[in-house]
């Protein structure tokens, strides 16, 4: 088993805050593991510091071996980490098509596809993701489940090894949750991508995940097996402190 | 010599900050982009311009009545058209939008103006002695300019700072979501802003006209000098468009002394382009989360 | 997406159409006819330039208007020196380096900061050749033996024809799909991978070459080179009202923005040029307010709607 992504001490500092300190975990290839922590614990910053949307203020980022931190979003995309954003952000004026289309033309690859690649493979995508339906909406007609589940589509139409997605079940009704659960878990299954998942629902977080890291104030507090995590004293001390 | 070329670059720099601080206001309560802005200003001086010749009314009645005018224009084009473009549209568009709004009406209103009056340009005298103190020398039109220019931002400054009004439209500077939810009147702060905006412009147009000929197409040059100083004090600063006004009025008049008028716009922009790339968020702003 | 043997069908189009206005319409028309289409033709040539950037990926650009000059202003320098080929290429290429070094500091910055920024380089560079001008005694400069007339207007016929099938080709491809998504939401582009940097100041490269032969052509035409005059921030304003009006998310809003103005103008500016001014803004603020995407865009949406209305059964999700 060999270590996809290795995070290393990470930590980032805005200003005087503190926002992830000292943070270190691996991925092993073909792994699904869930990122906790109550709101503002990081992790939406641990995703921009991965996917090089900031760069980290210490430690280091290993991507299949390679030091990948404070590199350009766009090279990293193309090494193979795709992502999802917790506040929606697909290409609204373009349509659920062409949206899948830019991840299909631009995401890793060894060479530009042709015209009709582009085409194949953004259909075999829009179909994976249930969206064949609304190839041709614009993108900024679709509901919140439809948008959330476009920037999986985009995410995975760059061909990722790794695929990071942060709350893409949050603010869905149960019904829609279960079948983005069902979906990411097909997903998994037919490409086997290795995943990094944030998500509050810990139910579903028990299903999909073979090991979750907590976080808590910046701080790794805990990893595990699922079952053993939320199980542990000192995570269950920061969800409850934090809701009080 | 300094002191006079300090006085000189005050009271240049303290109507820049009038235009300035009119434009950021509205600028930074309705993200709307003004370039417009200075044919208000001519607005207001053609109608001091015109006051005074036809009918005697002397500049200082001028200006009561030229904001009286331009901030009613404001209004009409807020009722008329703003308000329903900021209920449309939001975030990036409503500068693009708008920015190509007021270009369309500063290409209806210079050319309006240019055909009813011509481009002939116009000019008349008033307050035009000379005053000396301490060794300076100005003209009687320059310090009733300075001393409006200062009366008019200081009662915006006071009405910002103190009344619960202003409170509410600063608020909105800050954080348009926040404020509409913490229940401030957005639709007020946005006609206050108009119709104060434009008024100003328009207060502006009337001082400069004691001392400057009025032209259908003099308001370009100020709505340039008026972005410039915006950008480097901070679009949305009020206090940054004051400062920055006053930099840019100083710099001016320096550049002009010690190289002569042809470099002044060269130092302008080159300061301006410089400030720009080197901190986007202007001198005196300071960088927002993203 | 379209496969790229879609291109045929278009570029083909243009070129007969270029070789139609160029060896019929100068049988047709008289010196005015020649001088009306020539101007036309060159606006179109602007607009079709201005939308690789701006239209496409969102950063309106206000300094249009420093290309042109440049270009211009290279050309004049180089008159007598150098063949009149050269000295339009030469035009085009200096205004495209232009664009690269400013580029890439000005694309740093967005929205509102970044239409401000260009039109204070595009003054900035204005001011800085009226100094040089003014420092070697020079207010002006004159041409003399500048082609003919329908010479210039066959040159300024091909100029807008490459200047469309580059719009359509930045468009429809690979590198338009890009830009767009620039435009749809930076951030999320670059994790898609799309090289933000490259592409938008590629495309300001681009964007800037035409409006440097532009330049040269004008000034063609007048035989005589000012500096205010080339490098006017009216001229950006007017670009950027023609592809509005138009709609400029493709080459065609742009183009029929173009010809909608040019031909107001042509019937309203010799009687009132004010009004023809005034009558702009007016148009300008319509269609903003009214109609976003342009005269093209509104069309093919209440087309779409018509044609999908007119099959029934046929539900939309
Ligand atoms: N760009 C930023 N600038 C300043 N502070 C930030 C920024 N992004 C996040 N933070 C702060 O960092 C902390 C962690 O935030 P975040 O990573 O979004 O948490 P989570 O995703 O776990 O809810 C919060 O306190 C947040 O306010
Ligand atoms: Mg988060």
């Amino acid at each position: 088993m060999t270590a996809l992504l290795e995070v290393e001490a990470v930590g980032k500092v805005f200003g005087g805050l503190v926002a992830v300190s000292d943070v270190s975990f691996t991925l092993a290839q073909g792994e699904i593991v869930g990122l906790m922590g109550a709101n503002g614990a990081g992790k939406t910053t641990l995703f921009n510091l991965i996917s090089g949307a900031m760069a980290p203020t210490s430690g280091r980022v290993r991507f299949e071996g390679c030091a990948i931190e404070g590199r350009r979003p766009d090279e990293i995309c193309r090494r193979g980490i795709g992502r999802t954003f917790q506040i929606v952000k697909p290409f609204p004026g373009m349509t659920v098509a062409e949206n899948v289309a830019v991840g299909v033309l631009y995401g890793a690859r060894r060479r530009t596809p042709s015209a009709r690649e582009v085409a194949a493979e953004t259909d075999a995508v829009l179909a994976e993701m249930g969206l064949s339906a609304m190839r041709d909406k614009l993108a900024g007609e679709l509901t919140l489940a439809g948008r959330k589940r476009l920037e999986v589509a985009r995410a995975l139409a760059s061909r990722p090894k790794l695929l990071m997605l942060d709350e893409v079940m949050a603010g869905l009704t149960p019904i829609e949750a279960a079948g983005a659960l069902d979906m990411l878990r097909q997903v998994h299954e037919t490409r086997g991508t290795t995943m990094l998942v944030v998500e509050h629902n810990l139910r579903a977080m028990m299903q999909l995940c073979q090991r979750i890291v907590v976080m808590h104030h910046g701080e790794k507090i805990g990893e595990g097996p699922p079952e053993v995590v939320i199980r542990d004293e000192k995570v269950i001390q920061a969800y409850l402190g934090a809701q009080a | 010599m300094i002191a006079q070329l300090v006085f000189v670059g005050l009271t240049t720099g303290a109507i820049y900050a009038l235009i300035a601080v009119s434009l950021n206001l509205i600028y930074g309560t309705m993200r709307l982009l003004n370039i417009g802005h200075g044919d208000m200003a001519m607005v207001g001086a053609y109608i001091s311009f015109w006051l005074f010749t036809l009918a005697d009314v002397p500049p200082y009645v001028s200006f009561l009545i030229a904001p009286a005018v331009s901030g009613l224009f404001g209004l009409l084009l807020y009722r008329g058209m703003f308000a329903g473009l900021l209920r449309r549209v939001q975030g990036d568009a409503v500068e693009g939008s708008s920015l190509l709004v007021f270009f369309g009406i500063s290409m209806v209103v210079q050319n309006s103006a240019s055909l009813l009056f011509s481009g002939t340009p116009r000019a008349y005298r008033y307050f035009d002695g000379i005053v000396e103190f301490g060794g300076i020398a100005v003209t009687e039109s320059r310090l009733v300019a300075l001393a409006v220019a200062v009366v008019a931002i200081g009662a915006v400054l006071a009405f910002l700072k103190f009344s619960i009004w202003g409170l509410g439209v600063r608020a909105l500077i800050q954080n348009r979501a926040a404020s509409a939810i913490v229940g401030i009147n957005v639709d007020f702060a946005f006609t206050f802003a108009s119709v104060v905006g434009f008024a100003l412009a328009g207060l502006a147009g009337a001082v400069i006209s004691m001392y400057q000929a009025v032209t259908p197409f003099m308001g370009g040059p100020y709505t340039t000098v008026g972005f410039v100083v915006i950008i480097l004090g901070g679009l949305g600063n009020i206090n940054g468009a004051i400062i920055g006004g006053l930099v840019v009025g100083l710099l001016e008049t320096a550049g002009i002394a010690l190289t002569g008028p042809n470099f002044r716009d060269l130092l302008i922009y080159g300061v301006f382009i410089a400030v720009l790339m080197l901190r986007p968020q202007g001198l005196f702003g300071r960088k927002g989360a993203h | 997406m379209k496969a790229p043997s879609w291109f045929a069908g278009p570029i083909g189009g243009a070129l007969v159409v270029a070789l139609l206005a160029a060896f019929v319409v100068p049988g047709m028309a008289g010196d005015y006819g020649i001088e009306f289409a020539t101007t036309l033709v060159l606006w179109i040539a602007l607009v079709q330039s201005w939308v690789i950037l701006s239209g496409y990926t969102g950063y309106v650009s206000l300094g249009h208007a420093a290309f042109v000059g440049a270009g211009a202003y290279v050309f004049i320098l180089t008159w007598g020196a150098v063949p009149f080929w050269f000295g339009l290429v030469a035009a085009g290429f200096t205004s495209g380096l232009l664009a690269l070094i400013v580029g890439g500091p000005c694309l740093r910055v967005r929205g509102p900061y970044f239409v401000i920024l260009t039109l204070g380089v595009a003054e900035f560079v204005k001011y800085a050749v009226i100094n040089i001008e003014a420092s070697l005694g020079k207010f002006g400069r004159l041409m003399i033996g500048t082609p003919e007339p329908v010479d210039i207007y066959r040159m300024a016929v091909g100029l807008a024809a490459i200047a469309f099938v580059m719009a359509l080709v930045a468009r429809y491809s690979r590198f338009g799909v890009g830009l767009r998504a620039i435009r749809e939401n930076e951030v999320a582009a670059e994790m898609t991978g799309i090289r933000v940097r490259w592409l938008k100041v590629g495309a300001f490269g681009l964007s800037a070459l035409v409006p440097g032969v532009v330049g040269a052509l004008m000034i063609c035409r007048t035989g005589y080179f000012e500096p205010l005059q080339m490098f006017s921030p009216q001229l950006s304003l007017t670009i950027i009202t023609m592809c509005v009006a138009g709609g400029s998310d493709n080459p065609w809003g742009p183009l029929i923005g173009a010809l909608f103005l040019n031909i107001l103008s042509e019937l309203l500016w010799d009687s009132a040029p004010e009004l023809y001014t005034v009558i702009l803004g007016v148009v300008l603020v319509f269609v903003v307010l009214r109609m976003p995407e342009g005269i093209y865009g509104t069309a093919v949406k209440r087309l779409a709607r018509r044609s999908r209305k007119a099959v029934p059964g046929e539900t939309t999700p």
